[in-house]
């Protein structure tokens, strides 16, 4: 494996994320969501090292949070999104019933149709009374599994009219061999590659709803921050750390991630 | 002047990370003016980089290390193609004085415009006209090789790969090149779809009077297309001669088991085929290419690469059998 | 009982395209045809698209027709029981074109040459090495050059001679060959064919070998059947269906070959390729009459059954 300048950065990087992210929470000297624990609208210093918030709240301490939020929400999006994505594609694409491939592929199709952003708008703000980060992952994944799973159905059925797929087959071997041995390697990369791409998305879909001030807005995400900022008016007062701060958090996870990904789709399984 | 094309010492292959890839190997050929050239030989043996090379169309890793190559205009220039620039190039060489069939060109063609608008494009770029001249210019045309009129409005997709190609031949031959490079331009095609495509080139050529390349592996379209031959193995020029010569008195040990391996209707005689491979270009043995392989070796084939003699009129091997 | 080592009775397949699939093309149109229990090769010849790859996984039981039985000794190849279904497989074997794509790229090719010898043979690893090596050396392979490699570190002759080898593993009496020489160099074919020519006249194992090529199906069939748009439109002993021209369509493909001898005539005669239109797989009729040269009136309203032309079956009516 060739660990070029890029790689290295990229992992670097996600490293310094993940550890502000998970590792710095736990010592937090206080509840950085509380307000009023801090000093107001404090610039960047070495005391508050990204500012503070008009509600007096250390900036630094409650990026670590959010952060930490926006990541574990994404993840469990993904993986719920993956799992149903998975399911449905592996069935639509390996089934030699026609009836059932057909069924599934148009309801496949059908979540694919529906938009995205304007329904879960609606979700969102019909249940803002609950929202808390896991239901906004769930809700996320309603709309998150729909592409995947199309890629998953003609992944399976490419794989499947492969030649060393009859050559399995001459060979004596099942669809369980074919499916845990043949094929993983491509499922693999897929996974690895769409995992990302999913998480990637899902953080910035809840971005973009917290900024309307449709999600979860107790607990601190990097979305929550942007929204509360635009709601005190931070820049137009100068208090522009606490805007600019988390959109440069969330370019810089967005980009890795992203990077991330493109490595995955070249090191992980198939060629 | 008969002479249409010389290449001197042409050599060039592909820069890998772990290796240079030996492709084409101190080539030399010359062209004349009205013939139909072959350039024949198995997978990896360089005649697709040669076609490039000479074309022009050199992008990495693709690098050319040496070479001479002069095209002699009509009006008695000397232009060196090896020298040029690829705008250059593009400008004042490509479509207009030489011409590239690629290895499956009928996926060349785009996909979402028509076919009259492909010509319309060419003229547009080189001669300047207005969409409804091109047209009716494009109608007149493809009239003149025999193509169906309802090409013209029809989408590539609509189009079976056999039409396809000879769409992409006719555009080749808009601006009546000197040179045509073809390189397999029938190796996708049916037996029927590829005598349909092929003899169109062949017509083509004698009614422009144009001199045209043919590359393919296979013999026996090199028999019934081609005036003169080449043949190439491992990235040398190892038979040049008349085609008819050759297939008929082979002189190199690697022609001789080509033509005699394969198989003719109306003759069931055993055949015998080549053992071994051909020899990885990115570590060259030191002496001739084929040594490996050849029925009867000599001790000084290891060693030293044979040079390119003369043996009839215009007959020459590389071998030292000879 | 038949006596017949396969048989095809009437098999039809269709697929559908257009919306919801409705409108049924048949890929392979009541196909029918035998081969006896003598070994030998037959081939199936045609261009692409005239239905030989679906035929063929139909054959060897992959694919299920819409229409038609196949029989292989005498058992419904579609319709067999858990073991019959394991004896079909070590009765009948196939090798295919690309012989990159015949192996898993990512999967070293140990795998599917000890998976045969246990699966169809229910054999230990040590009786299976001693198989193994015996197969690979009568391709021409020692077992230290081929285990534990992948694909990609062998010439494709090479590949496609262990496809071969593990074909044979189960001792096999029907071999199925898709286009097996048509990606590998020229001067190279020849070894892999006359080894298929080799294990017809020294083991007894029959071959359909499936090619467009008609130069290479000259020189080891048997027998010969031309398909076309899904149907046989000639079948008998290769000399003289390829020799003999009858059908207009095997006139036209084996003009169509260059010969160096018939250069002139190739070169000047009017070439007529056939289209791929839809509509020429649905015709009721002669499916090649819309091309074809001599055709009458009868050929544009009723299909031509085979009919007996000396040892040749030809489906045209000018043979009637």
């Amino acid at each position: 494996m060739k660990a070029s300048k890029a790689l290295k950065a990229t992992i670097g990087i996600l490293i310094v994320l993940l550890t502000f992210a998970f590792i710095l929470p736990h010592f937090a000297p206080y509840d950085p969501r509380r307000w009023a624990t801090v000093p107001r609208d404090q610039p960047p210093l070495v005391t508050y090292p990204f500012g503070t918030t008009t509600v007096g709240q250390d900036l630094f301490w409650l990026s670590s949070y959010a952060l930490r939020n926006s990541i574990t929400l994404g993840v469990l999006t993904a993986f719920v999104s993956i799992s149903i994505a998975f399911l449905l594609g592996a069935i639509a694409g390996f089934t030699r019933s026609s009836i059932l491939r057909h069924t599934v592929t148009l309801f496949i199709d059908s979540f694919c149709l529906i938009p995205g952003l304007p329904v879960l708008i609606v979700l969102a703000y019909s249940w803002r009374r609950y929202l808390s980060p896991v239901l906004i992952a769930l809700i996320l994944s309603i709309f998150g599994w729909a592409w995947p799973s199309r890629q998953v159905r003609s992944l399976m059925l490419s794989l499947r009219e492969r030649p060393f797929t009859y050559t399995a087959l001459l060979s004596g071997f099942g669809m369980i061999r074919m499916f845990f041995y043949e094929y993983l390697p491509y499922i693999i990369k897929w996974l690895a590659v769409s995992f990302l791409g999913l998480l990637n998305w899902a953080i910035g879909m809840e971005t973009t709803i917290a900024v309307f001030g449709l999600s979860s807005l107790e607990e601190a995400t990097i979305g929550s921050i942007i929204y509360w900022a635009m709601q005190y008016q931070a820049v137009l007062r100068g208090i522009w750390w606490w805007l600019v701060i988390p959109i440069l958090i969330l370019m810089l996870l967005i980009i890795t991630l992203y990077e991330l990904s493109k490595i995955a789709g070249e090191l992980i399984g198939a060629r | 002047m008969d002479l249409l094309l010389k290449g001197l010492d042409i050599k060039g292959g592909y820069e890998l990370q772990e290796a240079y890839v030996d492709a084409v190997s101190n080539v030399s050929l010359e062209l004349h003016r009205n013939e139909v050239f072959g350039i024949a030989g198995e997978s990896g043996c360089g005649k697709s980089t040669l076609i490039k090379i000479l074309y022009g169309y050199i992008e990495p890793p693709l690098t050319l290390r040496n070479g001479l190559i002069e095209l002699y205009t009509n009006d008695g220039n000397t232009l060196e193609i090896s020298s040029l620039s690829p705008d250059k190039l593009r400008k004042t060489i490509w479509w207009r004085l030489v011409s590239y069939i690629p290895q499956n060109a009928m996926n060349v063609l785009n996909p979402t415009i028509r076919i009259r608008d492909h010509f319309a494009e060419m003229y547009r770029e080189h001669i300047g006209l207005e969409k409804s001249e091109s047209y009716s210019k494009a109608q007149k045309y493809i009239e003149t090789f025999g193509l169906p009129n309802d090409v013209l409005a029809a989408f590539p997709h609509q189009l079976s790969g056999g039409m396809r190609q000879r769409v992409v031949i006719a555009i080749s031959l808009l601006l009546e090149p000197n040179l045509v490079l073809a390189d397999e331009p029938s190796s996708a095609l049916d037996v029927i779809n590829q005598r349909a495509a092929l003899t169109f080139l062949k017509n083509a050529q004698e009614n422009l009077g144009n001199t045209l390349v043919l590359v393919s592996h296979d013999m026996s379209i090199q028999g019934v297309l081609t005036d003169r031959m080449a043949l190439m193995y491992a990235g040398k020029m190892i038979e040049v001669g008349e085609t008819q010569e050759i297939l008929e008195n082979p002189l190199h040990p690697y022609t001789k088991a080509l033509t005699r391996s394969l198989p003719r209707l109306g003759d069931k005689a055993q055949r015998r085929g080549l053992r071994g491979q051909p020899p990885d270009l990115r570590n060259p043995p030191q002496g001739c290419r084929f040594y490996p392989r050849c029925p009867s070796p000599q001790p000084i084939c290891q060693k030293e690469e044979p040079k390119i003699s003369e043996t009839q009129r215009d007959h020459y091997v590389s071998c030292w059998l000879v | 009982m038949s006596e017949f080592l396969l048989e095809a009775k009437n098999v039809s397949k269709f697929f559908g395209y257009g919306f919801l699939g409705r409108v049924k093309f048949p890929a392979v149109d009541n196909v029918s045809f035998h081969m006896e229990s003598h070994p030998k090769i037959l081939t199936l010849a045609g261009e692409s698209g005239c239905g030989k790859t679906t035929l063929a996984r139909i054959l060897l039981g992959f694919l299920e027709p819409n229409e038609g039985t196949v029989l292989y000794k005498g058992k419904s190849v579609h319709h067999l029981k858990r073991k019959e279904k394991k004896w079909f497989r070590r009765e009948v074997q196939a090798i295919f074109q690309d012989p990159y794509g015949t192996f898993n790229p990512l999967r070293s090719l140990d795998g599917y040459l000890y998976g045969t010898a246990k699966n169809l043979l229910g054999m230990s690893r040590e009786e299976a090495s001693a198989r193994i090596e015996e197969v690979l050396s009568f391709v021409g392979l020692l077992t230290k050059d081929v285990l534990g490699k992948n694909p990609d570190e062998f010439s494709g002759g090479q590949v496609q001679r262990i496809s071969v080898a593990r074909a044979l593993l189960p001792e096999p009496r029907l071999i199925l060959a898709d286009e097996p020489v048509s990606m590998i160099d020229a001067s190279l074919r020849m070894n892999v064919l006359n080894m298929f020519k080799e294990l017809t006249e020294k083991q007894g194992i029959s071959f359909i070998y499936i090619t467009h090529d008609l130069a290479t199906a000259y020189y080891i069939s048997d027998e010969i059947a031309i398909m076309y748009r899904g149907m046989i439109v000639e079948e008998g002993p290769a000399d003289e269906v390829l020799l003999g021209q009858h059908h207009p369509y095997t006139k036209a493909l084996v003009s169509s070959l260059p010969e160096p001898g018939k250069r002139e005539k190739w070169l000047k005669e009017e070439v007529n390729p056939p289209g791929m239109e839809v509509k020429e797989f649905l015709a009721a009729n002669c499916k090649y009459a819309d091309i074809c040269p001599d055709k009458s009136d009868k050929c544009l309203k009723e299909r031509p059954a085979l009919l007996d032309v000396g040892n040749v079956k030809v489906a045209c009516w000018l043979y009637e």
